[in-house]
């Protein structure tokens, strides 16, 4: 009974652990004495800021490699000659296994990703092709933020409306009205009243 | 809400790219187990509940009362509308094209997933009937109804299963897995739909039918009475009270506790001040780069919208007041023609000018300077006067601190107010032998809100009856109300104060725009046109038009028009302070939108700088510092989202505070509405002015991306 409760569980958990600081992975493949994985993120990529990461493993045991050197260097296809190159590091992967870099990619089209890894005397590469997109418009993130105001106030209205017209309905005749009322009952020459600044 | 869970949240979501049938799986997960659980469970019951009674009294209430709320509900409930509604969006999203569309853009995947919940949840709404809907159909056409929607499935699947060539393209490229081939996918998925569609449809059918015919169960009938469990309770409950919260609580009335909350942050800002003067000249691998500007600032923010004023709790500038005040020369009180905010202004004015002029961010030993003079200053201060004068009437820091309580969600309140009454001794404000009273003049009984309230904790300690305590505060409530205020007196008769507030409000936007480039570049362009040699005279003005000019400007012409407008005739200063109060909020959000940008991108900068600090110190255990870039706290999306998030919640109740200050000077509503008018556009423009200052490239300031 016990194992399918472990099972589920695990299963529950598996997003958890498994995150790969929440990359995709974009190629697998076996190069020299490595096994390379590589991820990346976002999805699709933008231009902009993309974050590649890279798991190294030996070809042989799968053990993870932690000391090995990895070298990222992006092209682009489209034949402006542009290229982005950056060192791959452990520090800011959330998941310490990898070694992640971040890309600033400026155009949109197809890139090629070239990852470079070498340890001792040991190198391998692997490369892949990318897609980015063309940047999003900040102003499209931010549109469905900027239409809560609006809503807010036009609900804020209809409330109002609501509290207004139930109140007429509960004391038979509006709220100012029975003002007016009360201040022409109780209104004595010289004295002030809660309505006295007011000009009516 | 767990098998919505794994339908939306685990690995079900990553392989339904991959296969058709984890795909059905999921959506079946979505459709025919998570709605019907929820609606068993009458969820309205504990969300209605879970609210304040005020709340659902005076915001839900008439909504819910409103008659067109409640025929659209009956229509969106009804059996016709229920299972059409779920039929089209079944067969709507299985058409190929809408399909491939779910698979290729994540945000129409996503509505995807909406819609079949939704749908569902209502497809299940006659079936169930949580309280307290009643039935629109006899009990008895349940079973057809639920067998009605059983073959449209079973169509679907049907179609699925004998399909003889791969309905959606995606799938048949995307990788195999498990050796199905994409007709194998299709098929599988086509069966899974197929039964387990009907097992629940025509099982939950079966069960209905044997429970009408079994006549030793009661049927359940709708019911105009609240069950039970569902009845509202007969008290209030009692407030929150965070000295009561077991550990929090014991530990903020410890003897030594907030003595031992400043002594960390007096050896911090020791730290801070040695690494400035003596540190490295970058300001971003400076402790008193990093600290204060980067950390300090954001976490004062955040502490005063999600608790209140804690820093000031904290506040390392106590010990050295503390100890002027124990050298006995303290016996004077603060000169008379000074006791009011008009100093602090002054300074806080100063002290913004100085950031932008002197680049105080990016100068580590200006920055240790600043931090030292403040020392001193609180030194001297209560050296030679009585009554925590430093705090009252100087201090920018606490100043800024005291309006942004303002919309806090906790104050230093009393419990009871009979025990008040009975009380003979007010040691709250005298004090006694063992413990001082309110330093800052509040009265307890009287105090209102949290103004001047340092949050020192004086007043519970020394209270003999234990009535004082840390309770929730409406977040509007302390902006609206002008009561009699313990040492403040009220907000209308106090243009100090409102002068304080503009500053702060006005100071959010001007701080932040000056960071943005068509900012920087046009005071850089007004720097040349004026042949100066220097960018300080064009700040100053700059920072004179924004913090003192425009706001004086605005207010007035808001105060004199919606005075004119609303033939309003109370005095246009005290419309003005009260009215000013209520930019509050929107100014607050603001400065958490802009210093949430700030920690968010530089939010682990902490780390190298601690070790570069202490490898300074030949402390080489924690390591070297690594000094690259990472990544931030939060996507740059998602912070956007955020920062405007932010500004729209600070939008709202500034105009909800000034429509109600209004309210109370207008007689009627239309009155209300004239005299309001020009302030809400001020509001609104200073949101507008928000979002296009987020949206502008922002300038790191001496700051790394740690």
């Amino acid at each position: 009974m016990r194992r399918p409760g472990v099972l589920l569980i695990s299963f529950g958990l598996l997003p958890l652990v498994a995150s790969a600081d929440g990359l995709t992975v974009s190629v697998r493949q076996a190069s020299g004495p490595f096994l390379v994985t590589v991820f990346t993120t976002p999805d699709p990529m933008r231009v902009g800021p993309v974050d590649v990461a890279v798991l190294v493993q030996d070809r042989k045991t799968g053990g993870v490699i932690l000391d090995a050197n990895v070298m990222f260097a992006a092209r682009s296809l489209s034949g402006s000659g542009r290229h982005v190159l950056t060192l791959g590091t452990g520090y800011h992967a959330i998941n310490k296994l990898l070694r992640s870099a971040r890309l600033g990619i400026p155009d949109p089209g197809w890139w090629a990703l070239d990852i470079r890894i070498s340890r001792g005397e040991s190198e391998a590469a692997v490369s892949t092709k990318i897609h980015v997109s063309p940047a999003k418009s900040r102003v499209s993130v931010v549109w469905p933020f900027l239409l809560i105001p609006p809503i807010a106030v036009a609900l804020f209205v209809i409330h109002q409306m609501l509290w207004n017209s139930n109140r007429q309905s509960r004391f038979g005749q509006p709220q100012d009205a029975r003002l007016v009322r009360h201040q022409a009952m109780t209104f004595k020459p010289g004295a002030t009243s809660p309505g006295s600044h007011h000009r009516r | 809400m767990a098998s919505l869970w794994l339908a939306v949240a685990s690995p079900i979501d990553t392989f339904a790219t991959f296969l058709l049938t984890v795909h059905m799986i999921q959506h079946l997960l979505l459709m025919l187990v998570a709605p019907p659980l929820i609606l068993l469970a009458s969820p309205e019951i504990p969300l209605l509940r879970g609210l304040p009674r005020w709340a659902v009294r005076n915001w839900l209430s008439p909504f819910l009362q409103w008659p067109a709320v409640r025929y659209l509900g009956r229509i969106l409930t009804h059996p016709v509308f229920c299972w059409l509604t779920a039929a089209v969006a079944l067969i709507g999203w299985h058409v190929p094209a809408a399909y491939e569309l779910a698979l290729h853009d994540p945000d129409w995947h996503n509505v995807e997933h909406i819609t079949f919940f939704g749908t569902s949840l209502l497809f299940w709404w006659p079936v169930i009937q949580p309280w307290p809907s009643s039935a629109a159909w006899t009990r008895w056409s349940i079973p057809a109804y639920l067998a009605g929607g059983g073959m449209v499935s079973s169509a679907l699947a049907a179609f699925l299963c004998f399909c003889d060539r791969p309905l959606y393209p995606s799938y048949a490229a995307a990788p195999r897995l498990f050796g199905w081939s994409v007709l194998e996918d299709q098929a599988t998925a086509g069966a899974v739909m197929w039964t387990f569609g009907s097992f629940v449809l025509l099982g939950a059918a079966v069960v209905i039918t044997v429970r009408l015919l079994d006549p030793s169960v009661t049927v359940r009938k709708p019911t105009a009475r609240h069950p039970r469990w569902a009845r509202p309770a007969s008290r209030s409950p009692a407030p929150f009270d965070l000295l009561r919260v077991p550990v929090a609580g014991s530990l903020l009335r410890a003897r030594h506790g907030r003595r031992s909350l400043q002594f960390v942050l007096l050896v911090l800002a020791g730290a801070v001040i040695a690494d400035g003067f003596f540190g490295h000249r970058m300001a971003s691998m400076n402790l008193a780069g990093v600290v204060p500007w980067t950390y300090g600032r954001a976490l004062i923010v955040l502490a005063l919208l999600v608790a209140g004023n804690l820093f000031c709790m904290a506040c390392p500038f106590t010990l050295p007041r503390e100890l002027g005040r124990r050298m006995g020369f303290a016996t004077r009180r603060w000169p008379r023609v000074l006791r009011s905010k008009w100093l602090a202004v002054c300074l806080l004015v100063l002290f913004f000018w100085a950031y932008e002029a002197f680049d105080l961010w990016d100068n580590p030993q200006l920055t240790a300077s600043i931090l030292l003079a403040y020392f001193v200053t609180a030194f001297a201060v209560d050296t030679l006067f009585r009554d925590a004068a430093f705090c009252k009437y100087i201090c920018p820091i606490g100043q800024f601190n005291f309006l942004g309580s303002l919309i806090s969600p906790l104050e230093v309140r009393i419990r009871r107010e009979q025990t008040c009454n009975t009380c003979a001794t007010h040691d709250c404000i005298r004090g006694n032998q063992y413990h001082r009273g309110c330093e800052l003049d509040l009265f307890l009984p009287r105090k209102v809100g949290n103004m001047d309230c340092t949050f020192c904790l004086d007043c519970v300690k020394a209270c003999p009856h234990d009535n004082v305590g840390i309770v929730t505060l409406r977040l509007d409530r302390d902006l609206v109300r002008n009561p009699i205020r313990s040492a403040l007196g009220r907000f209308s008769r106090r243009p100090d104060i409102a002068a304080l507030a503009l500053v702060l409000v006005s100071s959010g936007f001007v701080n932040a725009a000056a960071m943005v480039a068509p900012v920087t570049a046009w005071l850089d362009s007004l720097t040349s046109a004026l042949s100066l040699a220097s960018r300080a005279p064009v700040i100053g003005l700059y920072f004179v038009m924004g913090l003192v000019v425009a706001p004086m400007l605005l207010v007035s012409v808001a105060t004199v028009g919606g005075r004119w407008l609303g033939c309003i005739q109370t005095p246009a200063m005290e419309l003005g302070c009260r009215l000013s109060m209520a930019l509050v909020p929107v100014g607050l959000a603001m400065w958490s939108a802009h210093l949430l940008f700030h920690l968010s991108t530089s939010w682990s900068t902490a780390v190298p700088v601690v070790q570069r600090a202490a490898s300074d110190l030949r402390f080489t255990w924690l390591g070297t510092p690594q000094w690259i870039t990472s990544s931030p706290l939060l996507s740059v999306d998602a912070l956007l989202g955020l920062q405007i998030l932010l500004l729209d919640a600070g939008m709202l109740l500034s105009l909800y505070v000034g429509w109600r200050i209004a309210g109370s000077y207008a007689g009627r509503t239309g009155d209300t509405l004239r005299l309001f008018t020009p302030w809400a556009s001020v509001v609104t423009g200073m949101h507008a002015a928000g979002v296009w200052v987020l949206l502008q490239p922002m300038q790191m300031r001496g700051m790394i991306h740690g």
